[in-house]
Parts: C-alpha cells; structure tokens; sequence
C-alpha cells in the first residue's frame, strides 16, 4: 500500500515538474531584423551573429537577419507584400506617414512595461507616437550643424593657429566668411541644398533663426503662416547670397548626394549637416574620397531671432503584423544592442565594435549625435570608449559637439515633407531668378501648401 | 455561351496550352494592376488597401494641386520637343545606314550602344556634360572658347529640351534598328526601276523608301507619344522636377505622391488621367491602320 502511494506521490511530482518546467520555458519566436550588417563590415556582423546566439540562449528567440535598409522606393512594395523585416529601420521623417498608413504595430504596452517611454528625451517620442499610441524606438539622432570644409578655410586664410576654421557665428558673418572664401578660392562660400525636399528641409533653420513660425493652429485649422516677415526676411537672406553676395554653387538644383559632392571635391566651403556618433561623414568619404582631416563642424549659426537647429535620426520600428511575442523579443534584441537606457556588457561590446568599425573605414569618429536615452551614466561609458577609437582634432568639432548654443528643434507637426517640398520651389526660384519678388513667391507657396495640403488634413 | 466557350477552348486545346502561360503573365503583370490601379483611385487609400470609397475625390485633389497645371503641360512640352528633335534623326540615321556598304556594322553597334547603358547612368552623366559651374563639361568648352558659362539645366525654359536630346540620344539607336528592318523589307527592283527613270537618291527616297515606311513611321510616332508623355526617370535622376516644377510631368507627380508622400489613391488617379489621355492617340492609330488595310483589302 505504502508503495503505491509512493509511487503516485513520485508520478504525481514528476508530472507537476515536467508541466512546471514547459510552462516556464518561453515557445520558441522568431523575428527578422532588418539592416543586418554585410560582409564588407566584419566587426558589425561578428557582433550581430553573437547578439543573436544569446537571443536564442537567454530569450529562445530565433533573430534572422534582413539586409533590406528602409528606402523610399522599395518600402512601400514590402510593406503591402507583408515581407517587411519585423524590426526595420528608418528615418525620423517617415513615423508619421507609416503610421497613417497601417504600416507599423503599435508598441506602447511593451514600451510601457519595460519602462522605456519614460527613458526616451521626449521630443524624440513626439516624432515616434501618434495619438499617444507609442510607434517605434530611436536609434541615433543628430543635430544639424554647419560642415567646414578644412582646405578651403586654410585657403582663404580662415583658420586659427591650431588650424581650425574661423567659423561664422551668425547668418550675417556666414555671408561674410562665405564671401571671402569665394574671392580667394573661387570655390562656393556655401552650398544650399534646393531639391528632392532638402530646400525646405535646410531652409528651416535659417527661417527658424529668423523667427519664423511655418504652421499654426488657428481655432482648431493648421494655417500655412511662413509668409509673414521673417519668413520673407530668411527667403531674402538666401536670395542675397545667390544674387547679392554671388556665394552659392552655380547649380541651384542640388540634392542631399550633390550637397556632398560639392563639399568633398573642395567645390564648396559649408554646408548644413546632421553630425552622427556613428559612420562620421560615411557617404561624402566613401564617394568622393575627402579626407576626415579636412572636416571641421560647428553649430549652427544665429539668425535675429535666435539660434535654432533641426533634429532628425533614426528609428526602429515593427512590421504591422508583429505578434506581442514578437514586439518583445525586438524589444529585447535592440536592448541588447544598446537602444535603451540600460548599461550593460552587450552594449559596451556593441559600441567598441561599431567604433572600430568606423575607424578601420577612414570616418570621423569624434563628431557627436543627439543622445536619445536620457542616462548620463550611459553617455560616459559611450564616451569613454570613443575616446579610445577618437581619430581627429577634436578641436575640429568642438564648437559643434557644445549643442547646449543652439535651440534643438524637431519637424514641424504637420505634413513634412509636402511642406519641404513646397518650400524647395519657393528656394529653386529665388535661386534661378535674381528679379523674382521674395514676398510674392512666399505668399503663393503658402497659399498653394495651405489649399493643397493642409486644408486636407 | 458556357458551352460554346468550352467548345472553342476544347476544340483547340493544344493552342490554349501553348498560350496559357502569357496569358497568365499577361493577366498578373499587366491586367491585374491596370484594373486595381483604376479601382484605387476612387477609393481612400492606407497603403495599397482600398478603405473608402470616395468617388472622384483623388481625381479632385490632383486636378486642382497647384502643380498639376505645371505637371499636364510639361507632359505635353517633353512630347512636343521630342518629336520636334528626336522623331526624323532615327528616319534619317536608318536611311543613311542602308545606304552605307562599308563600316554597317560598326555604325549599327555605334548608334545602339547608348541604349545599352543603363538609364539613370546615362542621365547622370548627361548631368555632368549639363552641370552649371564652370567645371561642367559643356561649360569647359564654351568657356575654353571664350564665351559665357551657361544655365543648363538650371534655366527653366532650356530644362525639357534638354533633358529630351538626353532621351533623344539614349533610345534613338534602338528606333532606328527597327526602321532598319522595314527598309530591309521594300523590293529592291523598285529602286533598280526608279534609277533607270533616272531618279536620284531624294527622289527615290520621296517616292519608294518613305512611302514603303509609312506605316512604321506611324506606329513609331503613336508610340513616341505614348512613351514620351509618361516621361519620369529622366526629371527624377537629372532635376527632381525643378526648377520650381519646370520639369515636372505627370508620371513624376504619380511617383512622387506614391513613394514620397505614401498617397496611392492620388497617385493612381494621375496614372489614370495620364492612360485615359494616351487613350486619344492610340485610338486614333488604331483608327488609321484599321481604314489602311481595309483600303488594302
């Protein structure tokens, strides 16, 4: 009898065991992630392939990479087939839009337990929530500063005796140095970017600096305000250093790549630019081969009416058709690699790896971005490491790395990039037509952006 | 009418095998999205899912956008300049080729070999040769002769034309390829006939080559309109549009609510406005080549 009830006693433990034992070991997810490191980044991709063996050890989580990278042409075509990656990458330009459309799942409750909503500086959670519905996780910012380049500035003249340039501090001086720069080395004192939305994504900051307010709600309807006298002013000021002061490129069409292009073939003097922690001044150095040595960046200059700078950055977000199983473990792996408040080993291997990868590629590493995650602790240890990977003059980027000089300011709230690209004609005009009435060109835009866009929101 | 549909498939069967494959590809590649397309563009749209039907309120909004104006007309300035530069070069190339003994070959590997290259890379480049400093390759030139640099591109009335010879340029070879293959059609004792009447090389090209084209030359026109009008990659690559919407077309506005702005619903009713235009031109060919062999007949 008593070895019945032993032998029950064991089988009834051994069942409640084996039940235990399943119920607290978590079913086995899977997500893709999309902008996975390639070949040509061995450090990156060594990381990424361990991050994912520890995904799958710690959270039985399978992470298979995508190397699909978020572009305006292709994303549209994977969001409808479903076969977006189930944490992709973008632009802090695009939330909006995606969401509007159905194309990213709404993370609140996982951001909300993990308590990430409270840990993100809060002007970037604006750009990634809608309707208080939380929608992605920031990766990196970046402020936009005034890119130096170096050659040009020794040239003219225009450098201290530790060679770093003598940046303008104000709209006005930027004309001045600009001026200078063009008389003796004909090269463009400064380049605006007019098209594909850069002109009016650029022109923000002058306006802004000049005082002008772009959208406004008026009893309840966004009105289109930038043809008011700032707005004139900022539009004249661009005009003149076309017409007036002959410092700007000869072409008036250029885009974000044609910016670049201009800067590094010593072509052009300055140009606006978002400094990253991360891949320093990649695109301009693989393409046209400038050195990082050549490259100074300061904060933006000040207008009448202060000294504002455009943020902007990066993103993650999560296919629309992500499981909560799935958000969380997206959650986990970009925890791992450093996207949360939280200090941990991963992420001081995540950074000495992206670190050395920029350095063995030739970038800037010493040019700061916009910390996303408020924790000074963090930004200490992210530091430190740099300055073990540091490969300028930090002279060079000294001005810019002080953000705490310039009023940091996000997108306007409402529709983007139809008021960029608005605005880009408004900037095409004046730059091809030295008779074209600034005040006119800037009353029509308004009006064409107010019946076109905003009345339709 | 089911029956009689079973009957003709059944009766020949073999045919529809041979057939079903293009007619598969044909339904999915071409009919499929021409259709949904169209339905779109009456309903509100969240990506590519229909939510609502508004009826013509897409075809509103693209209509009274402040840059449709800009958008319809320069849809209809690239086609005129087009056909203004680029309809008789690949005529006269043709003509001239067949008339070439020595060198064909090379000529013909010569002309068709800017339609090898790869579109955006062939406007790219044209937008070195166009760049507006002193260091594009037009300017070099004229500068080096001793006269002003130029606009270019960047002077609004000059941007079509010019970005029509890039187009000229990059597909006149491959037209006249196919010009080509109709002069290699005509009957040669027609000439031998006309030479002995003691016609020379204008009047036989008056009297037999141009005749003999005709039809050719036709499509090829109704054709360059068609593909003209729906003029995109070329402003895309070279100006994005600009300056201040002077090269702006419709496609490049379809393509610009689509993947910018995310707005399919717009955007497939500036694709639908472009076909029901193109419609004009097609029925009007149609039209002619049908009145042309019945007149055979």
């Amino acid at each position: 009898m008593l070895k019945r009830q032993v032998v029950i006693g064991l089988s009834f433990a051994l069942l409640v065991s084996v039940f235990s034992v399943v119920g607290l070991a978590q079913p086995k997810v899977t997500i893709s992630v999309g902008a996975w490191p390639r070949e040509n980044e061995p450090e990156r991709l060594a990381t990424a392939k361990k991050f994912a063996k520890i995904m799958l050890e710690k959270y039985n989580v399978e992470v298979v990479g995508d190397e699909w990278q978020y572009a305006v042409d292709s994303f549209i075509p994977k969001a409808t087939g479903g076969t977006l990656p189930t944490v992709y990458n973008t632009w802090f330009t695009e939330p909006q839009k995606i969401i509007d459309n159905g194309y990213a799942a709404n993370i609140t409750k996982q951001m909300k337990k993990y308590g990430l909503d409270k840990a993100i500086n809060p002007q970037i959670l604006s750009i990634l929530s809608k309707n208080s519905k939380i929608y992605g996780i920031p990766d990196n910012g970046y402020v936009q500063g005034l890119a130096c380049n170096v050659k040009l500035f020794k040239q003219a003249g225009l450098v201290d005796a530790g060679g770093v340039p003598k940046a303008p501090k104000t709209y006005e001086e930027l004309a001045q140095t600009a001026k200078i720069i063009k008389d003796k080395t004909g090269a463009a004192g400064f380049i605006m970017e007019t098209s594909n939305n850069c002109g009016g994504w650029h022109f923000m900051n002058i306006a802004w600096s000049f005082g002008t307010v772009f959208e406004k709600k008026i009893k309840g309807k966004w009105t289109a305000t930038f043809n008011n006298p700032e707005g004139v002013a900022a539009l004249q000021y661009l005009k003149d250093l076309k017409w007036k002061y002959k410092v700007l490129p000869d072409t008036a069409l250029v885009d974000w790549a044609g910016g670049q292009q201009i800067f590094a073939t010593n072509q052009g003097a300055m140009f606006f630019f978002g400094g990253s922690y991360h891949g320093g001044f990649q695109f301009a150095i693989d393409n046209y081969k400038i050195g990082k040595d050549d490259i100074s960046m300061f904060s933006l200059p000040a207008g009448p009416k202060g000294r504002y700078a455009l943020v902007g950055g990066n993103v993650w977000m999560f296919a629309p058709n992500a499981t909560p199983a799935q958000i969380e473990a997206g959650i986990h792996w970009l925890d791992l690699n450093g996207l949360s408040p939280k200090v941990s080993e991963e992420f001081k291997l995540s950074e000495e790896a992206n670190y050395k990868t920029d350095k063995d590629a030739g970038y800037v590493v010493g040019v700061d971005g916009l910390p996303v995650w408020v924790n000074p602790e963090k930004t200490k240890i992210t530091e430190a490491i740099r300055q073990k990977y540091l490969n300028v003059n930090p002279g060079l980027f000294a001005d810019y790395n002080n953000m705490k000089q310039v009023t940091l300011k996000p997108e306007e709230p409402v529709a983007c990039q139809e008021l960029y690209k608005a605005l880009d004609k408004a900037v095409q005009t004046v730059l091809t037509d030295s008779n074209a009435d600034v005040k006119a060109v800037l009353d029509k835009t308004a009006a064409d952006f107010q019946k076109d866009v905003l009345d339709r929101q | 009418m089911g029956s009689a549909f079973r009957k003709t498939v059944r009766k020949d069967i073999f045919a529809w095998a041979l057939m079903l494959p293009s007619l598969l590809m044909f339904t999915f590649f071409t009919w499929q999205p021409l259709i949904s397309g169209i339905v779109l563009s009456f309903f509100q749209t969240k990506g590519y899912r229909a939510v609502k039907f508004i009826g013509l309120g897409n075809y509103q909004e693209i209509i009274t956008n402040s840059s449709f104006k800009a958008a319809f007309t320069n849809s209809a300035s690239y086609t005129f300049w087009s056909l203004l530069i680029g309809f008789t070069i690949p005529i006269i190339v043709a003509i001239l080729l067949n008339e070439i003994i020595h060198g064909n070959a090379f000529f013909k590997f010569a002309f068709y070999f800017p339609g090898m290259i790869p579109g955006v890379a062939t406007y790219l480049m044209w937008g070195f040769m166009y760049n507006p400093s002193k260091w594009g390759v037009f300017n070099s030139i004229l500068t080096g002769l001793g006269w002003y640099q130029f606009g270019w591109l960047n002077v609004p009335q000059f941007t079509i034309p010019l970005i029509v010879v890039t187009m000229t340029w990059a597909a006149f070879g491959g037209t006249a390829l196919i010009y080509m293959a109709s002069l290699q059609g005509i009957n040669q004792e027609l000439y031998e006939a006309a030479s002995l009447d003691g016609a020379g090389f204008f009047r036989k090209v008056r009297y037999i080559t141009l005749p003999a084209m005709s039809n050719i030359i036709l499509l090829m026109l109704i054709m360059q309109i068609i593909s003209v009008f729906q003029v995109m990659i070329q402003p895309l690559s070279m100006t994005g549009g600009g300056p201040s919407d002077a090269s702006l077309s419709l496609m490049l506005q379809s393509y610009l609510y689509a993947f910018n702005y995310f707005k399919v619903g717009p955007s497939m009713a500036a694709g639908v406005i472009t076909f029901l235009i193109l419609l004009i031109p097609t029925a009007v060919y149609f039209i002619i080549t049908k009145k042309d062999r019945e007149s055979e007949v």
